[in-house]
């Protein structure tokens, strides 16, 4: 028999969902840098397969939330750009990796 | 992988993270050195009794820093600029440690295998073929330990060919054919650097130069 009074209390909780990461390119994004230490953008946006457009708004909508830290470098007279995740990124993450978890049990 | 693939199916974290640290294999440089390496060896073994002292000893190794430098000016002017630059988590650290330790170690073995041998120290009195098993599997041994501390079981390959290569240029040198001295192991150099050319188209088309105004198109 279901349970619904359980599945009535999980339906609430997905709400509190981070719906930053949430995102599929960003949770691609944020999935990369969870397990390094830093990528540029020039790797990020061949392995995720966005657009440079795209991946400059994803990175800037995670920068914004404080979830990546971007550091500017100019190499040879041209940007390059470093992203990785900051603590509270990492921390974020984790916890939205053991909600997922939870859900879809 | 493309991103819509990834995201169809589950985001495997230890997957993401082995295939990033295998990326800078795939380009085929590897492939290309290690093959024009044992090409420049063949070709100095080859032409050993031909050429005048000292250039007959210097030829091989001449070749192989040839080769050595072009592999690392690849990696910074062409796998880098097509790849990116990325920066493994230190957690991975140890590994790579026990990677190098042990792949040091088996280079300096192979090293003394070789000086002993050279200097009659090491001795395989009625086992003909004693000197050149072993030679044959110095690398096989040393590419088996690479390929399974980089979980990359492709390399064992370079080692095979590599050992029979040296397997039957001591052959040659048993029976008698040393005339023939570093033929094996110019056909098994220029077999490894056929995989590296096949590799190195595989990777072109998938990583293409970046053609924005920005190293990082940002």
């Amino acid at each position: 028999m279901v349970d619904e009074k359980k599945i009535g209390e999980s339906l609430k909780d997905l709400g509190t969902i981070d719906k930053v990461i949430h995102e599929p390119a960003r949770l691609l994004i944020m999935s990369y840098l969870y397990v390094l230490e830093k990528a540029d953008f020039l790797f990020l946006r061949a392995e995720t397969d966005l657009t440079w457009g795209n991946l400059s708004s994803h990175i800037t909508k995670l920068e914004n939330v404080g979830y990546v830290k971007v550091e500017k470098k100019i190499v040879r007279k041209k940007t390059h750009t470093l992203a990785s995740l900051t603590n509270d990124g990492r921390k974020a993450f984790e916890e939205y990796r053991e909600k997922m978890k939870k859900f879809l049990v | 992988m493309t991103h819509n693939n990834e995201m169809n199916s589950v985001i495997d974290l230890d997957k993401l993270e082995r295939k990033t640290f295998l990326l800078y294999f795939q380009d085929g440089l590897w492939d290309l050195c290690l093959g024009f390496t044992w090409i420049a060896f063949g070709i100095g073994t080859y032409v050993y009794d031909f050429l005048p002292n000292p250039m007959n000893s210097l030829l091989g190794p001449l070749l192989f820093v040839i080769g050595f430098i072009s592999f690392l000016l690849g990696k910074r002017y062409f796998t880098l600029t097509r790849v990116g630059i990325v920066k493994l988590r230190r957690k991975k650290q140890p590994r790579i440690i026990a990677l190098a330790i042990v792949t040091a170690a088996m280079v300096l073995l192979t090293i003394l295998a070789v000086i002993l041998t050279v200097t009659g120290v090491l001795t395989f009195n009625g086992l003909s073929y004693g000197v050149g098993i072993i030679f044959g599997l110095i690398p096989i041994v040393i590419f088996s330990i690479l390929a399974y501390f980089l979980k990359y079981s492709r390399i064992i390959i370079n080692g095979i060919l590599m050992g029979i290569g040296l397997f039957v240029n001591e052959q040659l040198h048993t029976l008698d054919y040393r005339q023939y001295s570093g033929i094996p192991l110019i056909i098994t150099g220029v077999i490894i650097l056929g995989i590296g050319i096949l590799y190195l188209i595989f990777f072109l088309r998938k990583y293409p130069i970046n053609g924005g105004e920005n190293a990082d198109g940002r």
